[in-house]
């Protein structure tokens, strides 16, 4: 019986095309808007995540743990030397991490002997720290850093700031790991804009090397960021730290992941989600109306065939069935194609996104997102729509088909 | 035999040199303590582009390691600092504890001149971290004085490097400058007038020069002056700071 | 036909198949209600971004120092607003100035057991702050700072940063800061209340004292940070700080001031994020716009096609094809009126209703929002809302009654007897 059913809602809803169309079309334009919005809000909420790991402190930051007590305050006298750090190197890749060696010197920047501006001078290991951290990729006027020469990358900011350009020669006014007075002028050889506007506003990059002969760290490092291949802290955060405990020359180290790092940022943006997800639960209302209307349509249009049908026998249940079995087949189809299109929709915003930049040249938002918008998979998302599109269909035709079998044979064929 | 005999005066005179230089050095830090001191002193502070500051404040410094300041020009009246060997609390009118002044806090500057807390919280003398060498004579104010060049003894110091101008016969600093290790020179101290109080001399008008800025230069004006009174220990207390 | 008659042919057909006509309705209704509904958020969303926006960031314009901006990463306070009485008294003449609050901002350090922790403070002039800054009604815990004829400065804390250094109403606090004359500020302030404004920005990273205590404690007397004006219509801005330039220029003297324009302020970011969050907001309105109208689309073809029988015989009967139309164009009209008017009124209702309760995104979203979003959002309620979604309702189910109906009256009889199309 229920293959006879199954056969005959096929064959009505091949014979009521338009119906069908129409309101599959429906069921699949919202769904797919669905999968596509939240594929982009992911995206959105992610990326700033991933910016706090890839401007500012990489998977994790292994540090002593003198350091971590007063990170704040950037001690550069609390260091890892030389022999830790590559102990730490050959560990990290053993584990397929990558590792960047930086010591932060709080100091002031002047230009022409006016006005000092504070900022964070970052000593990086130019052959190390691309693979951490995405400055290199952020330079957008001269050259990144490289051993072979002195220079200094500031941001976009520090250049409106200060007043300079390429060429211009700038003070760096610091103290030196012993706590000696320094004041040094360096090129400015590259200018960089991350969309990190922590970053931007307070981060200048000179090499280790030069650190060492004018800063006094001499191939130490107070912080060795990590990074994982996959981006996630796990497994390699516990295996680096179990390797780090076996070893006695490290036993002053501590770990900070970057979530611990970033925490007060996270917990200040912890859902632009919330904004977002009203949005969600719009269309979610949208489409759960128009199904739900549609349905209703249908089964009350067709109340004189439901008299017929029973009229000529067929049993109230399977009645009921068929025409659950309808509705299925249109929110079934519906989805389907809703979900095949959000894919390719999703898809092609995974590979080339929405371009902002024109509209959000020079801009510093509160939250670190670029200028282009991408989506991400959500395959929860897609599932669950792909349900939430049959149930609905399927739940909204239970009570009018049930209520079409209520009334008199009699009187729903002459509906 | 001649080479020998030359060798050893040589050597004689570059040691009876170091001795020298190292007693210069020994003279003007005996000559910059004081068992106490007890001033008014006025300063004025002058920066690129801003208005002329004028602090004024009175002083009860004893030994090296205990310092007892007040503010009494209206903008500053009522903070009171005190350093206690290396510590430095400051107490100010309105508030109701004294909090101390640590760590990076004490890299700014004192009041917005051009001293910072750490220039004045120095307790250790000249000759027990620097090594010295007579590079030259100058005249400064028409006084004829010993060029010195100091070189940091140890890694751990401020300023690597320091240029002293001393006064021959009264030994004490006319001219001071302090560079960075780079080299570039930070700031410049001159003295512009000295008096003589108790068969001491004391520098009672003394300019600082920040090299690193455009016109930024702060004069100190020290008045109403007394030398090696007794001073009670009491007044060096975190009590009469939080009076 | 005489025009009449098709009306009464309309009703009737109206009121014969009930069924039919009310699914339509409630579609319609829901349609409307639903579009109501989300302007108002959005509309609301947006007004939130921005009040939060001119209230705390920017004012409608700002009048500052000239030097001020080059330094403003440390904040210098000497570099301030002078004579800002005799300015403010000057700018209120002009057309469309609502406010001029005069507002210092500052940083200070909070000695906490030996901690020093970096604090942001505000100070206000509480009674001009009043026409524009809702702080008395955001004081949840104790009371807003008292000013004269007291024993201890008073300062007020937001709730986020209570919470986060452990402090609560009673407690005392001492701060440090640089003040104009660069001297140290060294206070210890009594901490009367609590504020939140719901927007997390704010309440996790500010105290607020009021100006005459930051005259004592900045040595500020004469001066301001800062001179925020709001206008009547924010629409103005440009035109306003033009005018109040000119109003400056006799007030240079060693200091030069400007009136910065919101909408340049930060190299005009401000006002790029601003309109790239309209326009987002617009084209998400846009296309929730579209899935209602598919709702009504949806809902109204259907019956079109259901009724194609229906239309063979009338056309049968020797009705003309043009009254024909009519005739369904008339009934989709009468139904698409119900239903809308009864969309709005639901709609209003409801709008009303989450205007005055509000929208807690926080609970959504977990326990923050970011830069400048309140937590709760209160949509807004308006009647242009309202007679918006009210044509909307009308207009689309017309239009897509429309189109099928015209083919409809062009078939053949026959053919539609036979029911294909």
């Amino acid at each position: 019986m229920i293959k006879t059913l199954l056969i005959l809602s096929w064959k009505n809803l091949k014979r009521h095309t338009k119906r069908t169309v129409i309101t599959s079309s429906a069921i699949s334009f919202g769904i797919a808007l669905l999968i596509w919005t939240d594929g982009l809000l992911k995206w959105a909420d992610n990326e700033s995540k991933r910016n706090l790991i890839r401007y500012e402190f990489g998977n994790f930051i292994i540090c002593t743990k003198d350091f971590k007590q007063d990170k704040d305050n950037f001690p550069v006298n609390k260091v890892l030397n030389k022999r830790q750090i590559n102990k730490i190197k050959s560990i990290a890749e053993k584990y397929n991490c990558y590792i960047a060696p930086r010591t932060g010197f709080k100091s002031f920047l002047s230009f022409n002997r006016n006005f000092g501006i504070p900022y964070i001078v970052y000593a990086v290991n130019p052959d190390l720290d691309f693979k951490v951290f995405k400055i290199k990729n952020s330079v957008i006027k001269g050259t990144y850093l490289n051993n072979n020469e002195d220079g200094i990358l500031i941001s976009e900011y520090c250049k409106k700031n200060l007043n300079v350009d390429i060429g211009d020669y700038i003070t760096i006014e610091t103290k030196t790991r012993y706590d000696t007075y320094q004041a040094v002028q360096v090129k400015i050889t590259g200018i960089y804009r991350t969309p990190d506007p922590v970053v931007d506003r307070n981060q200048v990059f000179i090499t280790s090397k030069f650190a060492d002969r004018n800063l006094q760290t001499e191939g130490t490092a107070t912080i060795i960021a990590v990074k994982t291949e996959n981006n996630k802290n796990e497994p390699y955060l516990s295996k680096i730290k179990a390797a780090i405990k076996k070893e006695r020359g490290l036993s002053n180290l501590t770990e900070i992941t970057w979530q611990e790092a970033g925490k007060d940022y996270l917990l200040l943006s912890r859902s632009k989600r919330g904004a977002s997800k009203i949005i969600i639960i719009f269309i979610f209302v949208i489409v759960a109306v128009g199904i739900v209307n549609t349905m209703l349509m249908a089964v009350f249009e067709r109340t004189k065939e439901i008299g017929m049908l029973r009229a000529l026998g067929i049993r109230d249940k399977y009645v009921v069935l068929s025409f659950i079995f309808e509705s299925a087949g249109i929110g079934l189809l519906g989805s389907l194609i809703g979900v095949i299109l959000g894919i390719i929709a999703n898809a092609y915003s995974v590979t080339y996104g929405l371009d902002f930049s024109s509209a959000l040249k020079d801009i510093d938002i509160g939250y670190r997102v670029g200028t282009i918008g991408y989506n991400e998979w959500n395959p929860k998302m897609m599932l669950g729509a792909f349900i939430f599109g049959i149930t609905i269909s399927i739940l909204v035709s239970i009570i009018p088909a049930r209520k079409a079998v209520k009334l008199k044979i009699t009187e729903s064929v002459n509906n | 035999m001649k080479k020998i005999f030359i060798l050893i005066i040589i050597l004689f005179a570059k040691i009876s040199t170091a001795e020298t230089t190292e007693a210069i050095l020994k003279k003007i830090d005996s000559n910059m303590r004081y068992k106490s001191i007890k001033y008014t002193g006025i300063m004025e502070i002058n920066k690129h582009h801003r208005r002329k500051k004028i602090k004024t404040f009175t002083a009860i410094i004893k030994g090296t390691d205990k310092a007892f300041i007040e503010f009494i020009n209206p903008e500053d009246r009522g903070t009171k600092f005190l350093k206690l060997g290396d510590e430095l609390w400051i107490k100010g009118a309105f508030a109701e504890q004294a909090d101390k002044i640590s760590g990076h806090l004490l890299k700014n500057s004192l009041m917005g001149s051009d001293f910072s807390y750490e220039d004045t919280m120095e307790n250790e003398s000249l000759n027990t971290l620097y090594k010295s060498k007579i590079i030259g004579e100058e005249k400064i104010n028409n006084h004829m004085c010993y060029k010195l060049e100091l070189t940091a003894k140890k890694k751990k110091i401020s300023y690597p490097k320091l240029i002293i101008w001393a006064d021959k016969e009264k030994y004490i600093i006319l001219k001071e400058q302090f560079f960075a290790l780079s080299g570039l020179l930070l700031k410049e101290m001159s003295v512009l007038k000295v008096k003589k109080i108790n068969n001491k001399y004391i520098p009672v008008k003394i300019k600082m020069e920040n090299k690193q800025r455009k016109n930024s230069y702060t004069i100190l004006k020290m008045k109403n002056i007394s030398v090696n009174q007794k001073i009670s220990d009491r007044v060096f207390s975190k009590r009469n700071l939080e009076k | 036909m005489k025009e009449i008659y098709i009306y009464k042919m309309a009703f009737r057909n109206i009121s014969r198949n009930k069924r039919r006509t009310v699914l339509s309705a409630v579609a319609i209704t829901l349609a409307v209600i639903f579009v109501c509904v989300m302007k108002s958020y959005i509309v609301g969303f947006n007004n939130n971004f921005r009040n939060n926006l001119f209230l705390f960031e920017t004012g409608h314009i700002k009048i500052l120092n000239k030097d001020f901006i080059k330094e403003e990463k440390i904040m210098p306070l000497d570099l301030s607003v002078e004579n800002y009485t005799s300015i403010m008294t000057d700018i209120q003449k002009l057309k469309y100035i609502k406010a001029v609050l005069p507002r210092t901002k500052f940083i200070s350090i909070l000695n906490q057991e030996g901690k020093l922790k970096t604090v942001s403070g505000l100070a206000v002039d509480i009674k001009k702050e009043c026409k524009i800054n809702p702080l008395k009604t955001k004081i949840k815990k104790g009371r807003l700072f008292k000013e004269f004829g007291y024993k201890q400065y008073e300062i007020i804390i937001g709730e986020g940063l209570a919470e986060s250094l452990n402090l609560k109403t009673g407690d005392k606090i001492t701060l440090m800061a640089k003040t104009a004359e660069e001297g140290i500020g060294h206070m210890t302030f009594k901490i009367s209340g609590i504020f939140s404004y719901g927007v997390n920005e704010i309440d996790r990273n500010y105290f607020i004292i009021p100006l005459s205590t930051a005259s004592v404690f900045l040595k500020m007397k004469n001066s301001v940070g800062e001179l925020d004006v709001f206008l009547t219509n924010p629409d103005k801005s440009t035109i306003t700080a033009h005018k109040i330039n000119k109003i400056l220029k006799k007030y240079s003297g060693f200091n030069i001031y400007r009136a910065y324009d919101w909408k340049e302020q930060k190299n005009g970011q401000y006002y790029k994020i601003v309109t790239i969050t309209d326009k987002s907001y617009n084209i998400i309105y846009v296309v929730l716009l579209i899935l209602a109208s598919l709702v009504i689309i949806n809902t109204t073809m259907m019956v079109i096609y259901e009724r194609i029988k229906e239309i063979g015989t009338l056309a049968s009967l020797g009705m003309r094809p043009f009254a024909i139309v009519k005739l369904f164009f008339y009934e989709a009209l009468i139904i698409s009126i119900i239903g809308s008017l009864a969309g709005t009124i639901f709609g209003g209702i409801l709008s009303y209703g989450i205007s005055k309760y509000g929208i807690d995104l926080a609970k959504l979203g977990g326990k923050g929002i970011g830069f400048q979003i309140s937590n709760i959002i209160y949509p807004y309620f308006g009647f242009d809302i309202l007679l918006f979604s009210f044509l909307f309702g009308v207009v689309v189910s017309a239009v897509c009654v429309f189109i099928p109906s015209l083919k409809a009256a062009r078939i053949k009889p026959i053919t539609a007897l036979r029911n294909e199309l």
